[in-house]
């Protein structure tokens, strides 16, 4: 629960950055590293490692699960999309949930993830909790890989105010051979490798206690081909779903719609303002006042050069402009977005206004005199 | 502790009825006899901005020089003969008396008259607990840390139960609990820590000290509903309306705060809207760059210091005071920790963010002046990374009248659609279990619709104008009366200059011979104009040469320029020469206005002849003021955008007793000082001026003071008010009665009127006086202008002091009739006119002139 407190204040030894920071930092190292795209976080308590995850481009689904709902209530709001995602949909998808229930139970909400983290965990599990916890993380949720962490109690003599254990709440606290012992056989009873490190160094000549906190890092032997091979996996969610949030993305046709629009009218109102400008140059009406156009650096001149290409040439008929979907396409923003020309034009279908046969989009010239 | 206060439900009981004084009878001798009123009719729709530049705190059209850009305001609106209310003839007798502090029910009287079902976007709050209990706690030995102690109270749940609001050593309960003395351990050293907690007080579930409180479990209540707070409203991004045509975003969101009001708990709800850009503020400026090579840093400059910015990695806001254009993101800063760290790599670690524009500037904030707790050092600078931030509001948007349309009419709503957004959100909170129990706990139970009450209609005022007076048809104004007849006072003008650029001639022609087919009605002689046509639309060409006609011909009584469109640099100079450099009363048209179909040229003309009459002096219209001896002021400030600028305080008096005419002054102070320093000489100026106008000192003073948030408004009582009484000293044994009242438009109070299906504006000159007003204040809301579309926004009105005994009857009359008399527009404005003036005043010289005007001028309304 409070895995954060103990270490920080001690006197004799400080760690910097904090040992909860380095802990936060080895999962993000291994995150970068290894590119999950779904991370679940068991006893994610207030939610700050899952914070700290959200940022990481890989990741697209992000769980968190703990056994005490208030604590994770108290901040989970951090996890919601701020505003300004709305304005600027980002590429990937991201749902966040959290999940109030026990590592002791099995939930399929819990299925299909590439790592799994316990930080801080398992010291605060009952005998019988942590008899189970094996069978559930690693026979149940079969991840790519699983991180433990917990207090090395070797290091505790170095600690001072440290009586039994770091957390009241602590059922216990192993030394280095205790965890290893327990990480071997649990990795050999589940065909995973098992490699230890730690953080929070000992000082030194005294290197012989170890790290501070203790880190198992677990990686399944034989890559499982999608979700067949556990056969009696229960249905029953047990869990209960405390919070979701899905982050607005380019994947979701809604926002993808929004932006190609946004860029389709943008770049039309460019071609526009050059064909305009480039009209006025020959002088159409002596009464106005020539007036200084935006220059045209704003786009690379390659791009114009395409723009003369045949059926790519914008015109004019009556009091409207056309600009050719073609030309609009050849833009690389409006290009990236869509992917291919069929779905340009079904994206803007019904939202832009276009020439009758639907090849051009059609500006008003009347907005182009009023703006100035 | 708070006396117990019941809330009665307004109706026409019997309230104590006082003598109605000889002034008001003869108001009520006007109020004509109408048709009580019939089915609600459908307004006609019209030019929708007016109502709308209000709420976003523009302006409604000045004649001057916009004109023709949004079209607003032109009269547009054909005659309606829209149902008036009833109005009693006897309404002065049958009116309330004054309120006082030591009323029984503790509520106030409501008027009675013709009276108005109004609904408002108050929505009551039923405190189903029977209190709620104060307790001390203290921590031995100490704990320092704020934080610490939260968390070890947090642990006693036993004892206090799970519902509690703690600061750290007062703590309410919604439950009693004995004194206890209870043993915790700190989590940094061990130690054992004993929390004693001893009950002070038991406060009654609607104290205005559990309102804090209250308002922090609302803020949860929204964020449950997963909206996101901005600022200091909520607002939801996921139902955004995006412009893509303008790269604009459209949140929806609620304003939304508890307070107590005479008739108990209210929750205020407002749907509001935000404006945001969705792209960056740097690809803003390189758009600025493309279109302004030259000027691209005093452009940006210009754009972007002033506006409000949303960071991409947080909810904050923060307003750009600088532009740091030597500094970029490869820059280090100093974190917390001490560790320096370029931005580039700041954000990339903790937001996950790769900026890709390595060379932009960056952006400034200053953190106001705070006090901070002892020993923290204040954030000097906060820089910002223009890629990483998006520009909020509408800053540059009035400059592209098709833009702002279109915008308007994304947040346009209807009285009903306001309406329905409110109730939306009551039933999303009842909808959601955990939003319900988070005001449950606490025993708060919202209303499922909003609060309900009778408000009262004041009477029409008739309209004086040379030759007769007349009723004005409801909601129109009197746009045809005024053209077309002689104003109460109207100065010829024989000796006048017009000046224009040759290209313009052939408006310049059409203007002349619009002027005089126009002022014949009016009663207005135009005489021929001196005129000087410039070769080209320079500043110096048309400084120079009206320099030189001034300088020469004597007597130049006004001149007339037409300047071309968008030249906002030829108006101020104009300006600073006419109102400081040489004072002569100064007309300005932007030449699109004058460019149109006759029907609009003459529409045009019109409002120009208005105007200038009353820059020359001459007196419009009036309307009959029953109070004698009486002399009323208004006041604004401006504050400058730009920082380190002055404030301007405008001050406007009148000099007659039909309110006619003005004596006004504008005096500069230091920067976002709201106390008007000034005060005593500019009223002590007024009072003398007055004197020698009339002979005689008023006996009565009304001030006006518009500018004044809820927090402020104990320094209008401890500074602003001995300042004006200590300008009565200047005369001998002079002690007028005082009458001080704050004007709040920008209020977030909507009133709906309840006949018929939907829900409409109500009609003019609806008051509420009772029930949504506050404990021991006299005050009210008024709705004194017309809307045309989009919601009713009531003026607030709270007297601060009241020496003339003036009822709050007496004073709405005296308000209402203000609202009338605003020259710039033939209808009712929704503050007084005086603070309008103030308002406009204090706009010219702070925004145009930066310099106080000359002397000369303060007796013209110069600055129309």
């Amino acid at each position: 629960m409070d895995k954060n407190f103990q270490e920080e204040f001690t006197q004799i030894i400080k760690f910097q950055p904090p040992l909860y920071k380095q802990r936060y930092q080895f999962v993000k190292d291994l995150v970068e590293k290894y590119k999950p795209k779904k991370v679940a976080d068991l006893g994610c308590a207030d939610c700050s490692l899952l914070w700290m995850l959200k940022f990481c481009s890989c990741i697209e689904v992000l769980a968190g699960l703990d056994i005490c709902a208030n604590v994770m209530k108290e901040k989970m709001h951090t996890l919601s999309p701020l505003p300004v995602d709305y304005l600027q949909p980002s590429e990937r998808s991201l749902t966040v949930t959290l999940h109030h229930g026990s590592v002791a139970h099995k939930d399929p909400c819990m299925l299909g993830f590439d790592l799994v983290t316990c930080i801080e965990l398992i010291e605060h599990l009952e005998e019988s909790e942590l008899k189970k916890f094996p069978e559930v993380v690693f026979g149940f949720m079969a991840p790519s890989i699983v991180v433990i962490s917990t207090p090395n109690s070797e290091f505790n003599p170095l600690l001072p105010r440290v009586m039994l254990y770091r957390h009241p709440d602590h059922k216990f606290e192993w030394s280095q051979a205790q965890f290893q012992s327990w990480a071997l056989e649990t990795a050999r009873c589940y065909n995973y490798s098992v490699e230890f490190t730690g953080v929070g160094h000992p000082p030194t000549g005294m290197e012989k206690v170890g790290f501070c906190t203790q880190i198992g890092v677990f990686v399944r032997k034989c890559p499982q081909t999608g979700e067949s091979v556990q056969s009696e996996k229960p249905t029953e969610a047990v869990y209960k779903t405390v919070f979701k949030a899905v982050y607005p993305s380019l994947k979701d046709e809604k926002y993808l719609q929004n932006a190609v629009i946004s860029e389709v009218v943008f770049t039309a109102q460019i071609i526009k303002h050059r064909l305009m400008s480039k009209r006025k140059e020959y002088g159409d009406d002596p009464e106005r006042k020539p007036k200084s156009q935006p220059s045209m650096d704003y786009f690379p001149d390659h791009l114009g050069k395409l723009l003369v290409e045949k059926n790519m040439e914008p015109f004019v008929s009556g009091n409207e402009v056309y600009i050719p979907l073609t030309a609009i396409f050849s833009f690389p923003k409006v290009n990236r977005l869509c992917g291919t020309f069929e779905k340009l034009c079904k994206l803007i279908a019904g939202k832009v206004a276009l020439s009758s046969d639907g090849s051009a989009v059609m500006l008003n010239i009347e907005h182009e005199n009023e703006e100035n | 502790m708070d006396p117990p206060r019941r809330f009665c439900p307004p109706g026409p009981g019997p309230g104590p009825v006082v003598p109605v004084p000889r002034g008001l009878r003869g108001l009520a001798a006007f109020s004509p006899r109408l048709p009580s009123p019939g089915p609600a009719q459908p307004r006609l729709p019209s030019s929708p901005f007016p109502a709308l530049f209000r709420r976003l705190g523009l302006e409604e059209r000045p004649l001057e020089r916009p004109l023709g850009r949004g079209g607003a305001g032109n009269g547009k609106a054909p005659a309606l003969a829209g149902p008036v209310q009833q109005k009693e003839e006897d309404t002065g007798a049958a009116l309330g008396a004054l309120p006082t502090r030591g009323q029984a029910q503790g509520t106030k009287p409501v008027g009675k008259g013709a009276t108005v079902s109004v609904g408002l976007n108050f929505v009551k709050i039923h405190c189903q607990n029977e209190a709620v209990y104060q307790y001390h706690v203290t921590f031995s030995p100490e704990v320092e840390c704020r934080g610490a102690r939260l968390a070890m109270l947090k642990e006693q749940h036993a004892v206090t139960g799970d519902v509690m609001a703690f600061d750290g050593s007062i703590l309410f309960l919604p439950i009693q609990i004995p004194k206890v003395s209870l043993k915790a351990w700190r989590r940094s050293d061990g130690e054992e820590i004993s929390i004693n907690i001893q009950m002070t007080k038991v406060l009654e579930p609607s104290s205005d000290l559990c309102i804090p409180f209250y308002n922090v479990i609302f803020r949860r209540v929204m964020k449950i509903l997963n909206m996101s707070l901005v600022g200091r409203h909520f607002f939801e991004p996921a139902q955004a309306t995006s412009l893509q045509k303008y790269s604009l975003h459209i949140w929806p969101g609620y304003a939304v705060s508890i307070r107590r009001k005479d008739g108990g708990l209210f929750l205020m709800v407002d749907a509001i809207h935000k404006i945001i850009r969705s792209e960056s503020v740097l690809s803003v400026m390189q758009t600025i760059h493309a279109q302004s090579q030259r000027t691209f840093q005093d452009e940006c400059t210009k754009q972007l210091v002033g506006s409000v910015v949303m960071t991409r990695y947080n909810n904050r806001t923060y307003r750009v005071d600088d532009i740091d254009w030597d500094k970029t993101p490869k820059d280090t800063f100093t974190l917390a920790s001490g560790q320096e760290i370029t931005f580039v790599e700041y954000y990339s670690k903790t937001h996950g963010i790769t900026i890709r524009e390595l060379d932009q500037p960056l952006l400034v904030h200053k953190p106001k002046e705070k006090l901070m707790p002892q020993g923290k050092r204040q954030l000097d600078l906060v820089l910002l990374v223009p890629e990483l931030t998006f520009l909020t509001g509408l800053s540059d948007l009035r400059k592209n009248s098709r833009m702002l349309k279109d915008v308007m009419w994304e947040m346009i709503q209807s009285p009903q659609q306001h309406y329905q957004r409110l109730t939306s959100l009551l039933r999303r909170i009842r909808d959601s279990p955990e939003a319900s129990r988070e005001l449950e706990r606490w025993g708060l139970c919202l209303d499922t619709d909003i609060y309900r009450t009778q408000g009262h209609i004041l009477p029409v005022e008739r309209i004086i104008l040379r030759h007769r007076s007349f009723l004005p048809a409801e909601d129109v104004g009197w746009h045809r009366e005024v053209a077309k007849e002689a104003p109460i006072a109207a100065i010829s003008f024989n000796s006048w200059l017009l000046v224009y650029p040759k290209r313009l001639q052939h408006l310049a022609k059409d203007l002349l011979g619009a002027m005089r087919n126009s002022s014949g009605a009016m009663g207005i002689q135009v005489g021929q104009p001196i005129v000087q046509e410039l070769r080209d639309d320079r500043i110096e060409s048309y400084v120079r040469s009206i320099q030189s006609s001034l300088g020469s011909q004597n007597k130049v009584q006004m001149l007339l320029c037409i300047i071309p469109n968008g030249r906002d640099d030829v108006y101020g100079a104009i300006k600073k020469l006419c109102c400081v450099q040489s004072p002569v009363p100064s007309q300005v048209i932007n030449a699109q206005s004058l460019t149109g179909h006759p029907g609009k040229i003459r529409s045009v003309v019109q409002k120009v002849l208005l105007q200038i009459n009353c820059k020359l002096g001459g007196q419009l219209w009036g309307v009959d003021i029953p109070l004698k001896q009486l002399m009323v002021v208004g006041m604004d400030i401006h504050h400058s955008r730009s920082p380190g600028m002055r404030s301007v305080i405008g001050f406007v008096a009148s000099m007659n007793h039909i309110l006619t005419k003005w004596y006004t002054r504008a005096v500069f102070q230091m920067p976002h000082q709201e106390i008007a320093d000034s005060l005593r000489l500019c009223l002590s100026q007024a009072l003398k001026r007055f004197y020698e106008l009339n002979h005689t000192l008023p006996m009565k003073i009304v001030v006006y003071r518009d500018g004044v948030s809820d927090p402020q408004l104990d320094t209008v009582l401890k500074y602003e008010v001995p300042q004006l009484q200590k300008s009565f000293q200047t005369f001998q044994n002079y002690q007028p009665s005082l009458v001080v009242v704050v004007v709040q438009k920008q209020m977030s109070t909507n009133f709906y009127c309840l006949t018929g299906e939907e829900l409409v504006s109500p009609p003019l000159g609806t008051v509420i006086d009772h029930s949504v007003t506050s404990s021991g204040r006299q005050d009210f809301f008024l709705l004194a202008h017309h809307s045309r579309q989009g919601c009713s926004v009531p003026t607030h009105y709270i007297c601060m002091w009241n020496t003339a005994n003036l009822s709050s009857e007496h004073l709405q009359r005296l308000t209402f009739k203000l609202c009338h008399l605003y020259w710039n527009w033939p209808g009712t404005v929704r503050v007084p006119a005086p603070c309008k003036y103030a308002h406009k005043l204090a706009f010219l010289v702070g925004q145009v002139l930066h310099h106080e005007p000359s002397a000369q001028l303060s007796e013209q309304l110069f600055f129309l």
